[in-house]
């Protein structure tokens, strides 16, 4: 109804088993508050007016907003959903939303040219049918039709979140939370109003008025847009790096799905030392792009098999400095550049480009160095400095390695961490 | 009461919301478009340093021309766009072809690697979603007009645009608009170079003034 966590799982099997609880759960949440609100109530009969909310929840389910790279669908058909629960039955307002949630999904798979994930659209409709049927079943013990409106609609937002939270951790999956993307403020305003007018809308509707009812989507529908408007500016800073990056792959070919794992293991490195998820997800851009200075170094040095003059190590070392010259003038990458601009640096002050200590050193760019160290050492693109890994390392050694000089070039803590998030990746 | 409490607020956040989403918003979303297309621009200058400014120099004459043309709004940013965007396909080129090399030394793969540059832009553009619009745009951005190919109106004003930047550097004010005169009705648009020369005199005429 609000949010479905829709991104595959990691380890498909497994993961399928762990909602296996879930599922239970659910169906009894949903068949119990189906029986209850049978019990309190009958279900009025259908008006004309009805079927129009019933259409309306499913154009409002198949209109919502996607966040592909958060993993999450944001549908705004609660007040709809809420006006059928209260008007006739919530046991109508569930079967309407589960055949919307069904469409919906079907109609997403259609459009990406993939088959439906069954499993997963079974739980995203179970999920919503529990929580409109415990909504529902709630708020009918209440004679005020406001304040059954208030009941239903708190309820079903807070069941809502709590599902989805519950899903992502259940099926591990890199679905982001709402919060996570917008920022506390804006979630919770954006919240706030969501759940006012939807208040409003149900209440007015179940009185019959129609049109004020209408006039509460207003604020809604604009809510959603904005939403929308915040994705495409999200997808727009993925694209600038899918472009740059492409940029840099003309110049010097490399693994692009190496470095793809690599970042992600950056940003959990990132995670672990505490640097909270906005932070630590621009970490992860930072180790897509930090080798982006390169597409200013002459490629006939940069590949060049023997060993490295003054004059042409030097020229390589400038690719750190490039980098961050090259997004400093992109507002959602300015952080980032100084990152990269320092990711050579070492704690022991003998780095580049300006041979900063371990203090002065954003601890981002000790991550990155960390993380392009093992990369280079484990056969992946070939770094400017370790022309001496020429042979692939294992993981072992490289790890092994990366700890024989700590302190001196990578930092300790860092090192520490990432051994154990390459440890945990190895294990499962 | 409490029904007018609902009404006024879903009216003032109507209003709130629409001036966010409709005006707010996309104002940050293009300022944000433009200013990230830089980071391809400094790419390429940090990579061929003769092509410094350039980029800002083309892309600031551009959008004079067009829109002493009559573009106006998103047709007139996509052509800022595309000026930042045209030189993409450069890093095609050998990094030791432009900068250690003369030009006129080139061989005949040197010249063809520099005359594919629009094309692997185009290319480029192609595959990022959002910018896949500018590709045609890029791909003919040398267009001549005596060719007769169907070419957007930007490509034409990047075309000439560009010509008179790059002879500037080579020889000059004076040589730069004794190229266009000659070259026009030939390279470029005849009216075109008659926008673009009444706009750089006019430039001239202000900083001698």
């Amino acid at each position: 109804m609000m949010q479905a966590a829709f991104s595959r799982p990691r380890r498909r099997s497994s993961a399928y088993v762990n909602v296996g609880p879930l599922v239970s759960v659910c169906a009894v949440l949903a068949i119990a508050g189906i029986v209850l609100s049978l019990v309190l109530h009958p279900i009025r009969p259908l008006t004309a007016l009805d079927f129009a909310f019933a259409v309306g929840v499913i154009v409002f389910e198949m209109a919502a907003v996607r966040l592909p790279y958060a993993g999450i669908r944001f549908s705004v058909s609660l007040p709809l959903v809420a006006a059928l629960a209260l008007r006739v039955h919530p046991v109508v307002a569930l079967s309407a939303e589960a055949g919307a949630v069904a469409l919906a999904g079907w109609r997403f798979s259609q459009s990406l040219g993939s088959r439906v994930d069954g499993p997963r659209l079974f739980l995203n409709i179970l999920g919503a049918v529990s929580v409109v049927s415990i909504s529902g079943a709630t708020s009918l013990f209440f004679s005020s039709d406001l304040v059954s409106s208030v009941t239903f609609c708190v309820l079903a937002m807070g069941l809502n979140a709590l599902g989805a939270r519950v899903i992502r951790a259940r099926l591990e999956s890199h679905a982001r939370s709402p919060l996570d993307l917008l920022g506390w403020p804006t979630a919770v305003l954006g919240t706030l109003t969501y759940g006012f007018f939807s208040v409003g809308a149900a209440w007015f509707w179940t009185a019959g008025d129609v049109w004020q009812g209408a006039v509460m989507l207003g604020p809604i529908v604009l809510l959603a847009y904005a939403v929308h408007a915040h994705g495409r500016k999200q997808a727009q800073h993925q694209e600038t790096m899918a472009a740059l990056t492409l940029m840099l792959q003309r110049v010097h070919p490399y693994t692009h799905g190496h470095l793809e794992r690599v970042a992600r293991m950056a940003e959990e490195v990132g995670r672990r030392l505490g640097l909270g998820p906005r932070r630590s997800r621009m970490v992860r851009d930072a180790a897509i792009l930090h080798d982006i200075g390169k597409i200013a170094i002459d490629e006939d040095v940069l590949d060049k098999p023997g060993r490295l003059t003054e004059e042409e190590f030097a020229h390589v070392k400038k690719h750190a400095e490039f980098g961050g010259q090259i997004l400093e003038a992109c507002p959602s990458f300015v952080e980032i550049s100084r990152w990269i601009h320092a990711h050579h640096e070492r704690p022991d002050g003998t780095g580049y480009p300006e041979g900063k200590r371990l203090d002065a050193i954003p601890v981002e760019s000790r991550i990155i160095a960390v993380v392009d160290a093992f990369d280079a050492m484990v056969g992946g693109v070939s770094s400017s400095e370790k022309r001496g890994y020429r042979e692939p390392m294992d993981i072992e050694s490289a790890l092994t390695e990366l700890e024989r000089c700590s302190g001196t070039q990578f930092d300790t803590a860092v090192v520490r961490v990432f051994r154990e998030v390459i440890e945990d990746e190895v294990r499962s | 009461m409490i029904e007018s409490v609902f009404l006024a607020s879903a009216a003032a956040a109507t209003v709130v919301l629409a001036i966010l989403a409709f005006v707010v918003l996309p104002r940050l979303r293009d300022r944000q478009t433009l200013s990230s297309l830089r980071a391809f621009s400094n790419a390429i200058e940090l990579r061929f340093p003769s092509y410094r400014g350039r980029s800002d120099e083309v892309c600031d004459l551009a959008v004079k021309l067009g829109r002493s043309r009559g573009m106006r709004g998103s047709e007139l940013r996509d052509l800022e766009m595309a000026a930042r965007l045209r030189d993409l396909g450069l890093v095609g080129i050998p990094y030791r072809t432009l900068n250690h090399r003369d030009p006129t030394d080139w061989t005949e793969e040197e010249r063809g690697q520099h005359a594919r540059h629009p094309e692997i832009g185009a290319e480029m553009l192609e595959q990022i979603e959002s910018l896949a619009r500018l590709s045609t745009v890029v791909l003919h951005h040398h267009v001549r007009f005596d060719r007769a190919i169907h070419a957007p109106p930007a490509s034409y004003i990047l075309a000439v645009v560009t010509g008179y930047v790059r002879e500037r550097g080579l020889s000059g004010e004076a040589g730069a608009q004794a190229h266009l005169r000659e070259e026009s009705g030939a390279a470029y648009s005849p009216e075109l170079v008659g926008q673009l020369l009444h706009l750089v005199e006019r430039n001239d005429s202000r900083t001698h003034a």
